[in-house]
């Protein structure tokens, strides 16, 4: 769901670019500085590649450090599971007894 | 190595499951949950982290009954946590419970008065160190490329020893307080 939401919003900023005639100069990061790109950009202005990859990478920002909190979420056992297994043993140890108790 | 692993595995259990009492029955529980709940916390020691694993407290108190009481506790973290897995599950049976049943047969004898805290940081250094042993042999074993890794392992979790054996003794010496028909149960 996030991957394309993150699609999304590549494909959007690359149309926003296009409408406003914003040309796409590749290898053509010398000619500015790469980190420009926090400053907004002027109607019809030049973008090189490496400025609108900076914003880029700086719209994203959040939404991959979400990304990375969610999956390490994910990874942790959980406090759900942690009781679950608890609960398990409980009744694995109950049906034993049980088990046993119509043995004799 | 994993045939012979749920070979081993399965004989432990049935000895354990033998000597199962009705009584004996919640305390393996209760243990069983100490050991499943033991290896989420982390203990952050130098580089790596590592975890507890109670399998001394486990097989000092239980003597063969720590072999149901770990594989039960193994079994539900493959299933819940994703830890080991299945197919694993014997190997990694006898690598914790093996080293737990030793301890206990060797040690439960001195569970009595102030020998009790000494044994219990001797059964949680002792039972660790056996485990990393079995888990780097089995890693070793499996393959020549795993030989620097198993070599890695055991020397990450030198200071597991340590903090294995001090958390026993206190947990040990706590029951010899609080509770000490339990540790009379385990002579």
């Amino acid at each position: 769901m996030r991957y394309v939401i993150a699609m999304a919003l590549l494909l959007g900023l690359a149309a926003q670019a296009q409408a406003h005639g914003i040309e796409l100069h590749k290898h053509d990061e010398l000619k500015s500085p790469p980190n420009a790109a926090s400053a907004t950009l002027d109607k019809g202005a030049a973008c090189t590649e490496a400025s609108l990859r900076a914003i880029v990478r700086e719209e994203l920002a959040p939404l991959m450090q979400e990304m990375e909190e969610l999956h390490d979420a994910t990874e942790r056992p959980g406090m759900t599971q942690i009781i679950g297994g608890i609960g398990y043993i409980v009744g694995l140890a109950g049906l034993a007894m049980w088990l046993k108790s119509r043995k004799g | 190595m994993l045939g012979a692993g749920a070979i081993v595995a399965a004989a432990g259990l049935a000895i354990g499951l033998r000597k199962l009492s009705y009584h004996k029955i919640p305390e393996v529980a209760v243990l069983s949950s100490a050991f499943f709940v033991a290896s989420l916390v982390h203990v952050p020691v130098g580089p790596g982290n590592l975890h507890l694993t109670l399998n001394g407290l486990v097989g000092l108190l239980l003597g063969w009954t720590a072999v149901p009481s770990i594989l039960v506790a193994l079994a539900l973290q493959a299933l819940l946590f994703q830890f080991g897995g299945i197919t694993t599950l014997g190997i990694n049976t006898v690598i914790m419970a093996a080293p737990a049943v030793l301890v206990g047969l060797m040690l439960s004898g001195m569970l009595k008065g102030r020998r009790a805290t000494l044994a219990g940081a001797l059964a949680g250094g002792l039972a660790t160190a056996m485990s990393t042993a079995l888990l780097a042999g089995a890693l070793a074993l499996s393959g020549e490329q795993f030989v620097p890794a198993a070599k890695l392992l055991a020397v990450a979790h030198l200071p597991a020893i340590i903090v294995e054996a001090a958390i026993t003794a206190s947990v040990v010496s706590f029951l010899a307080k609080v509770k000490p028909e339990l540790l009379e149960a385990a002579r």
